[in-house]
């Protein structure tokens, strides 16, 4: 059983902000620095300067996609200006809830982006890796994007219902009947793929 | 004034207390496992459970589609302009988040139940750790007590004081310590998963669209709804919620919560609070800002400090904290604290009945008093809490 470290809860002083930096589940307030958690504290070194000090629980709370994540979604709908997705998991963590996401027409790509077609980039069902732009404002979803070579479909299935093989950045194959689909494939780093 | 039999000629109470005792806290965090954050508390005959969903993105009237929506309470005197009498702190900057539910006294409950704990956690994985810089507090502006009577909201401004009031003081040097009342019957048993109607929610969360415009840009929404259950008091009650008295204890629990909970980690998602009062017998706003502190903190969400709440009265001059039922119903000045333990803050200060202004010393006392000790009890839940969980991850 791990030692346990000294337990927190919220409103405990824990030190003077000279002393070290705040971290996550801390706060600082008239210069010093309160746990705002209930967990272990936990103190980390850092080579620049002050150490950090960070509250951690042992069951991490719910995330937030954040700008400049990448997110792991699913395409709901498509319409011809843009492409509806849940969001699924952020990094790796899976959300508890999902939530919901826009790609936009001119954001699946990051070159021609006026000769894009929604259609031939995403369909409903695929499993895309995206990052986040913007939190959107009052009357939109998280704003997504997939101009970039890594980002784009992982996951596709045909019309036959068999997982597709990429073969393109713009096209993928389906194993049995050997149609082409048109996706904007994500080009996944090869340390990632199991075969 | 207060009914003579509030406190007895050798100073006990009607039901065995001293004047400045709170009545016996029990409480648990993690009863539910399907919700983020959960936590029950007894305080007397006074049983609250209290759920918490969240962060999670906006959806409307909380994450569950219900078709039963309490309508923003009537609150406005909550709003209103500041006091009159030059009060260096308007009554906004009262609000403190609800406090976690009180602290349990010994780990296992006596309910005969041992609810499960949590369910096992997620894997952790490269997070985004909603802190970076942390940032500035929201300050909570506390009231100073001498001479200034608090804003009441819906009662008439206390009469200017005549005549000198005899203040008693407290036990000297004795604060108020939770002694065991002696004991009521043991009534329920640990309530078991399923069976608070509200809050719980089995298998995936329906979402209610259409109210994305809720969302605020730069913090998250705080979402509360209070219920009382319908066997709660003596007599059935008809609508658990949805009246106006729940509606207003919503929109106090929110603003409390909104003070206390750091919000701006999380913008645009929402934070829903479910408070059920299982029982009531006085003191049920306090018990479910207890509650949902505990709960609050349970589902790992970032708070300033705890809110502990606390009701204090007179009795004939003397101050007695934390009111049970018969004692709020006899009539006299009920006043009903919410603070930040640590820091002292006041989060919500609420008056009912007129008090006169010299008492409101010695009664805020009093209930800052009850509510410190309160803190305590809750504080060794909390780290019991922390223990427990440690030592089923680390096997």
């Amino acid at each position: 059983m791990a030692p346990p470290g000294r337990y927190c809860v919220p409103g405990e002083r824990l030190c003077s902000a000279e002393e070290a930096t705040a971290g996550s589940g801390t706060y600082t307030r008239h210069g010093f620095i309160f746990s705002s958690l209930a967990g272990c504290l936990e103190k980390r070194s850092e080579d620049s300067g002050l150490p950090v000090v960070s509250v951690v629980r042992d069951a991490e709370s719910q995330l937030l996609p954040d700008v400049g994540a990448v997110v792991t979604c699913k395409v709901c709908s498509i319409n011809s200006r843009f492409a509806k997705v849940h969001i699924l998991y952020v990094g790796s963590t899976p959300l508890k809830s999902t939530f919901r996401g826009t790609i936009r027409r001119e954001d699946i790509r990051a070159t021609e982006k006026d000769k894009v077609e929604v259609y031939k980039s995403f369909r409903p069902g695929d499993i895309v890796l995206a990052k986040v732009i913007s939190l959107g404002d009052a009357q939109s979803n998280y704003l997504l994007s997939t101009a970039e070579n890594e980002l784009g479909v992982v996951v596709a299935r045909s019309e036959a219902g068999v997982q597709m093989v990429p073969i393109s950045w713009c096209e993928m194959q389906c194993p049995r009947t050997h149609t082409k689909d048109l996706r904007k494939v994500a080009r996944v780093q090869p340390q990632f793929l199991q075969t | 004034m207060a009914a003579p039999e509030l406190l007895s000629d050798e100073g006990y109470r009607a039901d065995g207390r001293r004047p400045a005792e709170l009545r016996k806290v029990r409480a648990r965090m993690g009863v539910f496992a399907q919700a983020d954050g959960s936590a029950y508390i007894e305080q007397g005959n006074t049983k609250a459970l209290a759920v918490v969903y969240g962060p999670h993105e906006v959806s409307g009237a909380g994450h569950r589609a219900r078709g039963l929506r309490s309508p923003p309470s009537p609150s406005a005197p909550l709003r209103a302009p500041p006091l009159p009498l030059g009060a260096s702190a308007p009554p906004r900057g009262l609000r403190s988040p609800p406090s976690p539910s009180a602290p349990l006294r010994a780990p296992p409950l006596p309910l005969g139940a041992s609810a499960p704990p949590r369910a096992p956690p997620l894997p952790p994985g490269p997070l985004r750790s909603p802190s970076g810089p942390p940032l500035p507090p929201e300050p909570l502006r506390s009231l100073h007590p001498p001479g200034l009577s608090p804003f009441v909201p819906g009662t008439p401004r206390p009469p200017p004081a005549t005549g000198a009031a005899e203040v008693r003081s407290l036990p000297g040097g004795r604060g108020p310590s939770p002694v065991p009342v002696p004991a009521p019957p043991r009534v329920c048993t640990s309530p078991p998963p399923g069976s608070v109607p509200a809050p719980v929610c089995t298998g995936p969360r329906p979402q209610m669209r259409g109210s994305r415009s809720k969302a605020l840009p730069d913090r998250a929404l705080v979402n509360c709804q209070y219920s009382m259950a319908t066997f709660s008091t003596g007599e059935r009650r008809r609508r658990p919620h949805g009246d106006r008295q729940a509606g207003e204890l919503a929109l106090q629990l929110k603003q409390t919560f909104e003070a206390a909970i750091l919000t701006r980690l999380y913008p645009r998602s929402q934070i829903d609070i479910y408070v059920q009062v299982l029982q009531a017998d006085g003191g049920n706003y306090c018990a479910c800002v207890n509650a949902a502190t505990l709960a609050v903190m349970d589902a790992g969400i970032p708070m300033r400090d705890y809110v502990c709440a606390s009701s204090a009265g007179l009795a004939e001059d003397t101050p007695l904290a934390d009111l049970s039922s018969p004692e709020e119903a006899a009539g006299g000045p009920r006043l009903v604290l919410a603070l930040l333990p640590a820091s002292g803050q006041i989060a919500l200060l609420q008056l009912s009945a007129r008090l006169h202004q010299e008492r409101l010393e010695a009664a805020l006392e009093a209930a800052g008093e009850a509510c410190r000790a309160l803190h305590a009890v809750l504080d060794r839940v909390v780290r019991e809490r922390l223990r427990e969980v440690a030592a089923l991850l680390g096997d």
